[in-house]
């Protein structure tokens, strides 16, 4: 757990955790979400209290970070969104803007889903986010 | 070496001992990043930390061009360290000396490092000796023969060019030795 999460007041702590909770609960494709710090800290996730999501938010921090300098590489500007998608599902980690710390959302969801609709709802999700820790 | 030779090295060590600071010290590209805002400055002031790989390239007169890779130094990104050795010929190790933790991210990573590879080769690195409180290199040689490991031990300054090259030079001197010893004795 990041301890930059006991920074932001309980009100928003509770409104992260209600968004997630209601993300992964109204996208059944969507298995996990983890809101993490760029430096790879857990600083929110659904199913909540799992070593697994602990893991993925180091790993998605670590991918971010190679996708910006491929994204620089490459003579563009900066990496919004990473998508990776296997036979079974896909992971997608969202960049959520003007939050202290930098923090993303990584989502994991099965295809059982067609992959536009999780994508349209993370986007909805990040928004949510980005709003009450604006405010935090 | 033989000339036109790619090969792979690994810099790793804990967070603030100069892993990023030494691939840039001596690179002839311009090294790939992925530092991003340390926002955990309880556990260390630094205000940037890696969080997935440096990487740069050396060419050596002869022509050998060494792939220069280092490590996030914090344990949770260790899934790092294992995908950064496959392929890599050796470790330097890098130990901040003046760190409270020196002795123990000493021996956290000899460990590590050598459950990825048991007879992995490793040069030690040891930065900011001159603290008094720190530990002195016959220190660091002690812990190194309890693990029965054999390994080149320096003083070194990650900022200059000259040390970090050291430190590669005497890596591919080990690597070398292997080779001549394994040809004795097959």
């Amino acid at each position: 757990m990041h301890p930059d999460s006991r920074r932001f007041s309980q009100t928003v702590t509770n409104a992260v955790n209600r968004y997630l909770s209601h993300f992964v609960a109204s996208n059944p494709a969507v298995t996990m979400a983890v809101l993490t710090s760029n430096d790879g800290f857990e600083i929110a996730a659904q199913p909540a209290n799992r070593a697994s999501t602990q893991r993925l938010a180091a790993m998605s921090s670590s991918m971010r970070a190679l996708s910006d300098a491929l994204v620089v590489e490459a003579g563009m500007s900066k990496c919004r969104t990473l998508l990776i998608e296997s036979e079974a599902g896909a992971i997608v980690v969202f960049g959520i803007a003007n939050t202290e710390p930098s923090m993303s959302l990584a989502v994991v969801a099965s295809a059982s889903n067609p992959l536009g609709h999780t994508l349209w709802a993370c986007r909805n999700c990040c928004s949510l986010l980005e709003d009450v820790l604006k405010s935090g | 070496m033989a000339a036109d030779q790619e090969l792979k090295i690994v810099f790793t060590g804990p967070m603030g001992a100069g892993k990023t600071t030494a691939i840039r010290a001596i690179s002839d590209l311009p090294p790939v990043s992925t530092e991003v805002i340390n926002s955990d400055k309880e556990t260390h002031a630094k205000s940037t930390t890696t969080v997935a790989l440096d990487y740069g390239q050396l060419v050596l007169d002869g022509g050998t061009t060494v792939n220069l890779y280092g490590t996030p130094g914090q344990e949770r990104f260790s899934f790092m360290w294992e995908i950064l050795c496959r392929g890599a010929l050796g470790v330097v190790l890098l130990i901040d000396a003046s760190s409270e933790t020196a002795m123990a991210d000493f021996r956290t990573f000899i460990e590590y490092f050598r459950r990825i590879r048991y007879d992995q080769p490793f040069v030690i690195g040891v930065g900011r000796h001159l603290s008094q409180d720190g530990y002195h290199l016959e220190e660091y040689a002690k812990e190194l023969s309890t693990h029965e490991i054999v390994a080149p031990l320096f003083e070194v300054d990650v900022r200059h060019r000259e040390d970090v090259l050291l430190l590669v030079q005497t890596l591919l001197c080990v690597l070398e030795a292997q080779v001549v010893e394994a040809s004795h004795a097959s």
